[in-house]
């Protein structure tokens, strides 16, 4: 904690090498913290990158009125949203090209941009059959802040007060949380596949 | 504690969460509500039975910690690159080409439509010098 309070300071006096020590003790969490809200996709490694980056940015205004990693935790969760919004107007744009497409039923531009529906994945269609495969499903259809809380709780081990910090949230409301989403995939477990 | 307030701490269990103090109403509580164990269990199951996304490995970190060095080091481009000082030449520039280019000769149809609307206006006048005739007798 010295050492971090140490590189705060050299970092805000523009000392890239003492952020670059900050992102060594931090990016893990902040990884965590993105993935929990997308799920296990590629864009969540750049999106970590761009939240450093702009944490760099604005290292000048951090006061340390909290933790630097929730303020991270902040900063990506910005980041997050920025996200989900460009792959909104993404979705919107794919709506619309939908009707150039050839007589295969293919487009030449969407080809390109990588299927991330667990149908278009076949290890995902290899799964669907399984518990592990129905349940993880199951966790990534859970409603945005139950998945998160869900996965910072049960696949980083995240204490629930910290996660409250995070996300911005009383914990009180992650306890919530954690506890539809833990009776919600119980019931998705007990459906016939 | 009814079942309705002990289920939450039931799920905050699962994960070791339940702070000492509420540990003997919810051990009470599960001794008599034979509901409540088989929730609990059926929970725990779920939990144990759902797999975690293991997280990547310190090679992956060491490259994406590197990754962040390069992209801080590097200079900003785009938009964000722009100086007032470029802008400045840049709108200079437009606006010389502006002031620089050629003059057309008239077109025809510009020609034509100036017609028009004389003629128009012509139509116009004459229309309202017939009324104000007529009402004037």
């Amino acid at each position: 904690m010295e050492d971090e309070a140490r590189w705060v300071e050299e970092a805000r006096r523009g000392d890239s090498e003492a952020f670059g020590q900050l992102v060594g003790l931090h990016q893990r969490a902040v990884y965590a913290f993105i993935a929990a809200h997308l799920g296990p996709v590629d864009a969540v490694d750049e999106l970590t990158q761009d939240a450093f980056v702009k944490a760099w940015k604005g290292i000048r205004g951090f006061r340390g009125d909290c933790a630097l990693r929730t303020w991270l935790c902040q900063i990506a969760l910005n980041v997050v949203r920025g996200w989900l919004r460009a792959q909104k107007v993404r979705r919107l744009w794919e709506r619309g090209l939908s009707m150039f497409r050839d007589d295969e039923g293919k487009d030449p531009i969407l080809e390109t941009v990588p299927d991330r529906r667990s149908d278009a994945d076949p290890v995902g269609t290899a799964e669907r059959g399984d518990l592990g495969g129905r349940l993880r499903r199951a966790v990534a259809a859970l409603p945005p802040r139950e998945q998160a809380v869900f996965r910072l709780r049960h696949d980083d081990g995240w204490p629930l007060a910290e996660i409250g910090r995070a996300m911005g949230i009383a914990e009180g409301t992650v306890k919530a949380h954690l506890f539809h989403a833990v009776t919600s995939l119980r019931r998705q477990m007990e459906e016939r596949p | 504690m009814t079942c309705d307030e002990v289920r939450p701490w039931l799920v905050q269990g699962l994960y070791e969460d339940v702070p000492e103090d509420r540990r003997g109403a919810v051990k009470e509580h599960l001794a008599v509500c034979a509901d409540c164990r088989r929730a609990s269990s059926e929970w725990a199951e779920t939990v144990a039975r759902c797999p975690r996304t293991s997280a990547p490995d310190a090679a992956f970190f060491e490259r994406q910690r590197r990754a962040v060095e390069r992209r801080l080091a590097a200079p900003a481009v785009g938009v964000r690159g722009w100086r007032p000082g470029w802008v400045l030449v840049a709108g200079a520039a437009v606006v010389a080409v502006w002031v620089g280019r050629p003059s057309r000769p008239p077109s025809v149809e510009p020609v034509f439509l100036a017609q028009m609307d004389v003629a128009e206006n012509v139509d116009w006048l004459n229309d309202w010098a017939e009324m104000d005739h007529a009402s004037a007798r």
